[in-house]
């Protein structure tokens, strides 16, 4: 039970939150969409280990 | 002196040139050939010979039929009901093992049609094998009875006839031959559709693909026992009657034979009108013991399969009180078919059996002479 | 894990959700799925003891492999109504039904030997 993956997650949203606002201020709008998208990659590379890790065990555990 | 010669005289001739007329012994092996009792034997399925030859009975004759004691029939008995407890309860516990998965997955699941439709189809696939095991065994014993009932007719007229029951004789033949040829019609043109389609139906039930109501399959069931009560009553009233009638009519041929043979045979016949007499009655003896040894054939022929069905029968019930308890009513519904299959099957193999041994009793009760 | 344990986890993530979803919806959704998954991840050890010991008291009842395609089935189900759940979350209620329908097609099919056993049955008591 990683609740430290949880905190991860949230501080990788929260500093692309702050990026965008940033960029939103300084009037480079564009470029949030990028960071926006750079972030979820960014998370979900984090969570692919855990992905792997549900696939097995969801195989061995009803048998899909 | 001379009467007194003429009296040894006539004591000696008395003693010298009387005749003994006697009747053999009821020894039913001199008769097996005439009467093809091998034929008969041969005709009987080897299970229930197996049985047989357990309670004691190895061959046809007297002192075999006369030996079965209380406790190897109830040994026997114990032993085939034993034998046909194990898969019942088997299919008991799995069926209700799949039906609380079944009920627990349901809960837990957000489609339960889904959960509901796989499981009942478990358990209809589960029981398919044994049910239609029962099915074909039950008409198998019938086959096999109705087997050996036509050639018991043919044997046990010819001894009822050989003991001075001529009518009687051909009387039993000749209703065991129509009881025959109904059951074979009764059998294949409603017994074993009926049985087949309730199956069926109640397998495609559980896919919503028909919905074969309790209510029908009751009523197919009530109809049909009707109908065989119908014809039990029918039957068992017209062989009482001719048993009857044929036994009194064949009194007067016994005593017309004996009073002819008494007048005609001049020196001999008052002694040979009584040797025949007790060559009936030896000849009964052996129609006695053929008749009981039908009977116990017939009764031990059907007793296994009976007993399996009517285990089944309970197993079913336990299995849809508890199906009710879990809430799974589809397979509620398919185990109440089943369990109307079952009763059917039950209802027609004990009519046949029940129709030969009261026409055998009666021919058994009702001597004649 | 006890239940006070997955509660707090549960709710702790939850704040996290509703911070990120605020500042950007589109990450809000991804981290929906990683939270359910390190969920599950930490829960099934303790369900696969209870599993075993169903699946050994089943097979040793039955010769068939009644209870695999059953749990098999309920498996699909459940795993493809978590992802639906979590289309409709986000709004996604057409995705939703679609991914829910198709997992109902697809549970079924798992159980496709026992309804071939069943219709062949049934089909040849007809005929008979």
């Amino acid at each position: 039970m990683d609740i430290s993956f949880i905190y991860k997650i949230a501080a990788i949203g929260l500093i692309t939150a702050v990026i965008n606002q940033v960029l939103n201020k300084n009037g480079k709008e564009e470029y949030t969409l990028i960071i926006t998208i750079a972030g979820i990659i960014i998370v979900v590379l984090m969570l692919l280990p855990f992905l792997s890790e549900l696939n097995d065990e969801l195989s061995s555990f009803f048998g899909l | 002196m001379k009467r007194i010669f003429i009296l040894l005289f006539v004591v000696c001739c008395f003693f010298l040139f009387s005749v003994t007329a006697f009747a053999g012994d009821g020894d039913i092996d001199k008769y097996s050939d005439e009467f093809s009792f091998e034929e008969m034997i041969s005709g009987i399925d080897s299970d229930t010979v197996a049985i047989l030859e357990s309670m004691g009975i190895t061959e046809l004759s007297y002192e075999s039929v006369f030996s079965v004691t209380p406790k190897k029939v109830f040994d026997s008995f114990l032993e085939i009901f034993f034998n046909s407890f194990k898969m019942p309860l088997k299919y008991f516990f799995s069926v209700t093992g799949v039906m609380a998965i079944m009920a627990l997955l349901t809960n837990l699941s957000r489609s339960p049609e889904t959960v509901t439709l796989i499981g009942s189809s478990c358990v209809a696939c589960l029981l398919a094998v044994p049910v239609v095991s029962l099915i074909t065994r039950s008409f198998s014993v019938l086959e096999a009875l109705s087997a050996f009932t036509s050639f018991f007719g043919g044997i046990f007229c010819a001894v009822v006839s050989a003991s001075g029951g001529v009518i009687q004789g051909t009387s039993f033949l000749g209703l065991n031959i129509a009881l025959n040829s109904v059951m074979s019609v009764i059998l294949s043109g409603i017994s074993k559709p009926l049985a087949n389609c309730m199956c069926a139906l109640s397998f495609l039930s559980c896919f919503n693909i028909k919905t074969f109501s309790e209510r029908m399959s009751d009523l197919f069931k009530k109809f049909y026992i009707f109908i065989l009560g119908l014809l039990t009553t029918v039957f068992s009233g017209l062989s009482a009657i001719k048993t009857i009638l044929g036994g009194s009519a064949d009194t007067v041929a016994v005593k017309g034979v004996k009073f002819l043979v008494g007048r005609s045979l001049p020196i001999v016949g008052g002694i040979v009108s009584e040797s025949y007499q007790s060559v009936i009655a030896s000849l009964g003896l052996i129609k006695n013991t053929v008749g009981v040894f039908g009977i116990l054939t017939v009764v031990i022929t059907v007793l296994p399969i009976v007993m399996e069905l009517f285990i089944w029968c309970l197993s079913f019930n336990f299995i849809s009180t508890v199906s009710e308890i879990f809430g799974c009513f589809k397979i509620q519904n398919l185990i109440l078919v089943f369990k109307d299959v079952i009763i059917l099957l039950i209802a027609t193999i004990c009519f046949s059996a029940v129709l030969f041994i009261i026409s055998c009793g009666f021919m058994l009760v009702f001597k004649n002479g | 894990m006890t239940v006070t344990k997955l509660a707090i986890f549960a709710l702790v993530s939850l704040i996290f959700l509703m911070l990120i979803k605020k500042h950007s919806p589109s990450l809000s959704a991804v981290s929906e799925v990683a939270v359910i998954i390190i969920f599950i991840i930490g829960v099934l050890p303790d369900l696969k003891e209870l599993l075993e010991t169903l699946r050994n008291i089943g097979d040793s009842f039955l010769s068939t492999d009644v209870f695999k395609i059953m749990f098999k089935a309920f498996g699909v189900l459940t795993v493809g109504g978590i992802a639906s759940d979590i289309c409709r979350d986000n709004g996604e209620n057409a995705l939703a039904g679609v991914l829910e329908i198709v997992v109902k097609v697809l549970a079924i099919s798992c159980a496709i030997p026992i309804f071939t056993a069943v219709l062949t049955t049934a089909l040849a008591l007809l005929e008979q």
